[in-house]
């Protein structure tokens, strides 16, 4: 008995034990949940109500048709919702194309998807409703976030929590069509209050209001506030030090689609110097969205742009110098981030930070056009592009070095580049290449009678995580303009490590290349 | 070793009790959705889109000179032109989109010559650019020369740099005495806008 009794006496001191050490876990998780909650109470959120004289969008408007078939305008979505912390944020519907083949006729068919847009410090809880889709799957990008959304499948709605001012894209069901962007920017500084309180400063209220376009001069600055939403365009040539700024929407949707004729680019900026390019949200340009075109020390910070006519590049640097180009989203119906020489030659261009889904055409494009001006002893150095992340690229290639012309181009970096999704080889494709580095020679892109070089182009922390399988080419014109020094390191394409080019599936022509290297 | 015992049971049961009463009473509230402070910035109450109180622009007239355009009467050259902007483009009595003369460029001086068959006068001349707003505000710089020959030009306006603001039409007009000449031309040395001077209508106002 008295052994028995010591027994259960050990016994109940392992249990006591036990089950002390098994509250410790979840005292520190409490803790962390009272951190957040703490930090949630202390949220603070700026919601914009959208002009009352936007339409509400029906059925017809989301039909997948041409321009010329519809009402381009942009409009006030009524199939999706988004609360913020219970709040709810107004959501736009604006125009983006799914078609993966060039259209001549300049009229491709183009469909509609939500975008909404807050400010906010601390945590937010966003709940998404969308009564026409079937949940079935759900992804939150960047994934690099792992987000896990709580799906209610009944409701049709999704829910989760943000502590960083980004930019989010929902998609559902494994499908580009009715993905929701989401801009989530931060509060705005005292200091960014202060612009827009100047009364220098060109100041755009909330509302919808047709500018046209204004021709910035040297020293002005455009502030386009949250809630506005501002038809026309802006543009700038030989001035110095013009700022763009705001939360509010330029919108080009009153604008037919260029059609090869009349490009009214939303933010156009040539031989200029000291361009700052802050926040704002370029929806439906009628071709392509921000040029910059030999201009120097510029930067172009937190744009959001969403593009779908033909030629809507989104970011177009031709002849630059000094550019930092950071925190910006494009979704575009062509090139999303394009380095060419159109004049003199482009040196030191930094993009960081950016997310791309490019629905045509090619993500970061360097080329084709490296010396259209014609110049002597053109060139394209130092262009970087560091932590990219490509949500959807459908089309060309992802990361592309082209010299059509007979420039020098030399030390391209793509650093820690991640790509999501890419259908490489859709529609028209006729760069069926996941990278390609090429010197070619091109009835479409070439305008001088020789041939350029391409040197040292690094590959790095570059990982594909799904997609179709495609090849990669490295190929000079010939052995006198070929390709030299092209190094992939820590490359990871849809699960496989790249230490050879058998390994990534690169065609390098050996004729032409030399220098290409694994680690 | 029994009252050691007793004590270890009796601490453990402390512990235990004391840690899951600390997770139990440490466990926060939900906040559900609703929380945070949220400011909710109004838009204003328009029915319609509104032109922003900096763009209203006063309705101006545009200036047409006394007498009659007599540029169509004559051929129009240059010096130079860049791309296809051709000196013909002009006087094509079109003002708009890419219907206008461009210098060579950065290769001043840039000038653009209206050649009449014969010998006619003229009192004033008027300079457009596309009068849309998209062609910002510049100053172009340039004189007035005219010859009865058709070689040898003589200056009729001294050089002067001149304000085209497409809020005034992107226009300019030079009113100088009743002048004969075979050829009249404009001879620019400078533009603020690009990189060459540009001219999308050279009219020529005469009374005869």
């Amino acid at each position: 008995m008295k052994k028995l009794l010591v027994v259960l006496q050990f016994v109940l001191i392992v249990l006591f034990v036990a089950g002390g050490v098994i509250a410790i876990p979840k005292i520190r998780i409490n803790k962390e949940k009272a951190e957040e909650i703490e930090k949630m109470k202390e949220t603070k959120v700026v919601l914009y109500e959208g002009p009352k004289t936007l339409r509400d969008a029906t059925e017809e408007d989301l039909k997948n048709t041409a321009e010329n078939n519809r009402d381009f305008s942009l409009l006030h979505c009524t199939d999706t919702k988004v609360f913020v912390n219970g709040q709810e944020s107004y959501v736009y519907d604006t125009n983006v194309n799914h078609t993966r083949t060039w259209v001549s006729s300049y009229y491709p068919p183009q469909a509609r998807t939500p975008v909404t847009y807050f400010d906010f410090e601390g945590v937010v809880t966003l709940t998404v409703t969308v009564p026409d889709i079937d949940i079935k799957t759900v992804k939150v990008s960047p994934l690099s976030y792992g987000i896990e959304a709580d799906v209610d499948t009944d409701a049709h709605t999704v829910t989760f929590t943000v502590d960083k001012p980004d930019n989010y894209t929902v998609q559902f069901n494994d499908s580009p069509e009715r993905a929701l962007h989401i801009f989530a920017f931060p509060l705005e500084t005292e200091e960014e209050k202060a612009v827009a309180n100047d009364p220098a400063t060109i100041y755009i209220g909330p509302g919808e209001w047709d500018m046209d376009n204004i021709s910035l001069s040297s020293g002005q600055t455009l502030y386009i506030a949250g809630g506005a939403v501002v038809h026309g365009t802006i543009n700038s040539s030989f001035c110095s030090n013009m700022t763009v700024c705001g939360h509010g929407i330029l919108d080009g949707s009153k604008i037919e689609g260029w059609k090869g004729t009349t490009a009214y680019v939303p933010l156009k900026f040539d031989h200029c110097s000291g361009v700052t390019l802050k926040d704002i949200i370029v929806l439906n340009p009628n071709a392509w969205v921000v040029q910059q075109y030999d201009s120097k020390d510029g930067i172009l910070d937190g744009l959001k742009i969403i593009s779908s006519r033909p030629n809507g590049d989104g970011i177009s640097m031709q002849s630059c110098q000094n550019y930092e180009v950071k925190n910006i989203f494009v979704r575009s119906w062509d090139d999303s981030l394009v380095v060419k020489n159109y004049d003199q030659s482009t040196d030191n261009l930094y993009f960081h930070d950016i997310q791309i889904w490019t629905d045509l055409a090619q993500s970061m494009e360097v080329g084709f056009e490296t010396n259209k001006g014609k110049k002597p002893d053109s060139a394209i150095t130092n262009v970087t592009f560091e932590n990219i992340t490509v949500l959807n690229n459908f089309h060309k290639p992802v990361i592309s070095v082209h010299n059509a012309d007979d420039a020098l181009v030399k030390d391209i970096f793509f650093k820690n580049i991640t790509v999501e999704h890419e259908e490489i080889g859709s529609g028209d494709c006729n760069l069926p290449f996941l990278i390609d580095i090429a010197v070619v020679q091109n009835s479409q892109w070439s305008s001088t009678a020789e041939r350029g070089t391409i040197e040292n182009v690094v590959l790095e922390n570059v990982n594909f995580l799904s997609g179709s399988e495609n090849v990669s080419r490295i190929k000079g014109f010939d052995p006198d303009h070929g390709i030299k020094n092209v190094t992939f390191k820590n490359v990871n394409i849809l699960g496989t490590d790249v230490k050879s080019a058998e390994d990534g599936n690169i065609k390098v022509d050996e004729e032409t290349v030399s220098g290409v290297t694994f680690e | 070793m029994k009252k050691i015992v007793l004590v270890l049971v009796i601490l453990s049961g402390i512990f235990c009790l004391a840690s899951w009463g600390y997770a139990i009473k440490t466990a926060p509230e939900s906040l559900g959705e609703n929380y945070g402070d949220i400011t909710v910035v109004e838009t204003k109450d328009q029915t319609q889109s509104e032109v922003p109180p900096y763009f209203v622009v006063e309705e101006y007239e545009p200036i047409i000179p006394e007498g009659t355009n007599i540029a169509e009467l004559s051929r129009f050259d240059a010096n130079g032109y860049n791309d296809v902007y051709l000196p013909g483009k002009a006087k094509d009595g079109n003002t708009d989109g890419a219907s206008y003369w461009e210098g060579a460029v950065d290769s001043y001086p840039n000038i653009l010559t209206a050649i009449f068959p014969e010998t006619v006068s003229a009192h004033a001349i008027k300079v457009l650019l596309c009068p849309k707003s998209i062609w910002g505000a510049r100053k172009q710089a340039f004189s007035i020369e005219v010859s009865v020959d058709g070689e040898n030009f003589t200056e009729l306006v001294a050089s002067e740099e001149y304000f085209f603001d497409p809020r005034t039409n992107n226009e300019v007009v030079v009113e100088f005495d009743d002048t004969s000449f075979t050829a009249i031309r404009l001879n620019f040395t400078s533009n603020t806008g690009a990189t060459a001077a540009q001219v999308a209508e050279f009219e020529i106002y005469s009374n005869d």
